[in-house]
């Protein structure tokens, strides 16, 4: 069966008289497919997608409001009586889009990743955090539109024998891919 | 003839940085209040330098060779963010914090100041200390062949009204655009919060 699409007419007796419906384990919410209550099926695939659409805003919502909370600083003396510089709001939306681009990339291939943590530095820019027990990854977003943005990654896996460092500096316009590259090279390794 | 003694030489040379020698850095709240509930996992902004100091930024640090006790690092810190966030000379916020000096001299030093034990714990809810083992330090330097050096750079600074003494202040230079994140990342990997010194969350 191929992948559906969200808006697409599902025929459900077709798809658990499919042999594939038969012999997966998963999906087998119906004892007797003789008497199937197509109506409860629609619902609970309508609560789902529901489910995963919330999940989704829920997930923005959390990294928002990691965000706010970073950037709070801007408010706070301190920050300024130790030579802070105030977080610009074009540094603060490409942390945001990035975060939100990379996060939405791996829930839509289904990927288990986590959301990064938000750490702030005199110089204005931010570094956006991915760590585990595999994997460090630093993103560093400066404050100005002109510098390049510089991210670090290495593996905590010393056994590894090929190198897998990231360390470059690239403008903003490729960092997604970059980082999405890298990490799903990574990731492998934690399967 | 008369022994030299080593405290009293202007500056070090490097080789005199020993293997069990210590770094001692405050860490602001600033900082470490973004890094979550446990704080005891030392984040890579722990090294952050003002824009203006783009220039040259060097780490600042306390040698343990001249200073024993990571407290008189704390309280140096407190005393300049202090006298940086109320605009006033160091002299005048050992005056406001209620510190009393236990010498008359012009030239002062963090051991002239009578600390208690209640400033410190204060002090330890806006600022932590983390230390570098020198031996560490120089082991990753080598191994990651770091473009960064060690440097003994004893301070002597007025504020107007007094002399202010750090000869164990130290710096670790060589920190520019390029190399930044690469070098405060292996750094993280290698510094600890001094015991008895780690942050007071409130």
């Amino acid at each position: 069966m191929d992948k559906m699409e969200l808006n697409e007419e599902i025929d459900y007796e077709k798809m658990v008289k499919s042999d594939l419906f038969q012999k997966d384990k998963s999906l087998e919410i119906v004892e007797d497919p003789e008497h199937v209550d197509f109506q409860k099926i629609n619902y609970f695939e309508r609560r789902i997608k529901n489910m995963a659409m919330k999940y989704k805003g829920r997930k923005h919502l959390e990294l928002e409001s990691i965000l706010d909370n970073v950037t709070a600083t801007i408010l706070d003396e301190d920050w300024e009586a130790q030579g802070g510089t105030n977080f610009t709001k074009n540094t603060i939306k490409l942390v945001k889009d990035l975060v939100i681009e990379i996060m939405d990339y791996f829930s839509d291939q289904r990927i288990e990743f986590f959301p990064p943590k938000i750490l702030p530095l005199l110089d204005g820019s931010l570094d956006i955090k991915w760590e585990n027990n595999l994997f460090r990854l630093i993103v560093n977003i400066p404050s100005k539109v002109s510098q390049l943005v510089e991210i670090y990654g290495d593996l905590k896996l010393s056994v590894l024998e090929e190198n897998n460092e990231a360390d470059c500096r690239i403008p903003y316009t490729i960092v997604k891919v970059t980082i999405i590259e890298w990490l799903k090279k990574i990731l492998r390794y934690g399967r | 003839m008369a022994q030299e003694d080593p405290t009293l030489w202007k500056i070090e040379p490097v080789e005199n940085f020993l293997y069990q020698h210590l770094f001692f850095r405050g860490i602001n709240k600033i900082i470490w209040q973004y890094w979550g509930e446990d704080i005891s996992d030392i984040q890579e902004n722990f090294i952050t330098f003002p824009r203006k100091s783009e220039v040259k930024p060097d780490l600042s640090a306390d040698w343990s060779k001249f200073c024993q006790n990571p407290k008189d690092t704390l309280i140096r810190l407190c005393l300049t963010s202090y006298s940086r966030k109320h605009k006033i000379p160091i002299s005048r916020a050992i005056q406001d914090l209620g510190i009393s000096l236990n010498t008359s001299i012009y030239g002062l030093s963090i051991k002239d100041l009578e600390i208690s034990d209640d400033f410190v714990l204060e002090a330890r809810k806006k600022n932590g200390i983390i230390r570098f083992q020198i031996g560490e330090l120089m082991k990753l330097i080598k191994k990651e062949q770091l473009p960064i050096k060690l440097k003994h750079d004893p301070i002597k600074k007025t504020d107007g009204i007094n002399l202010f003494l750090n000869h164990a202040h130290s710096i670790i230079e060589g920190f520019s655009r390029i190399n930044y994140t690469k070098i405060r990342s292996l750094l993280r990997d290698i510094a600890k919060w001094c015991k008895g010194f780690e942050p007071i969350i409130e």
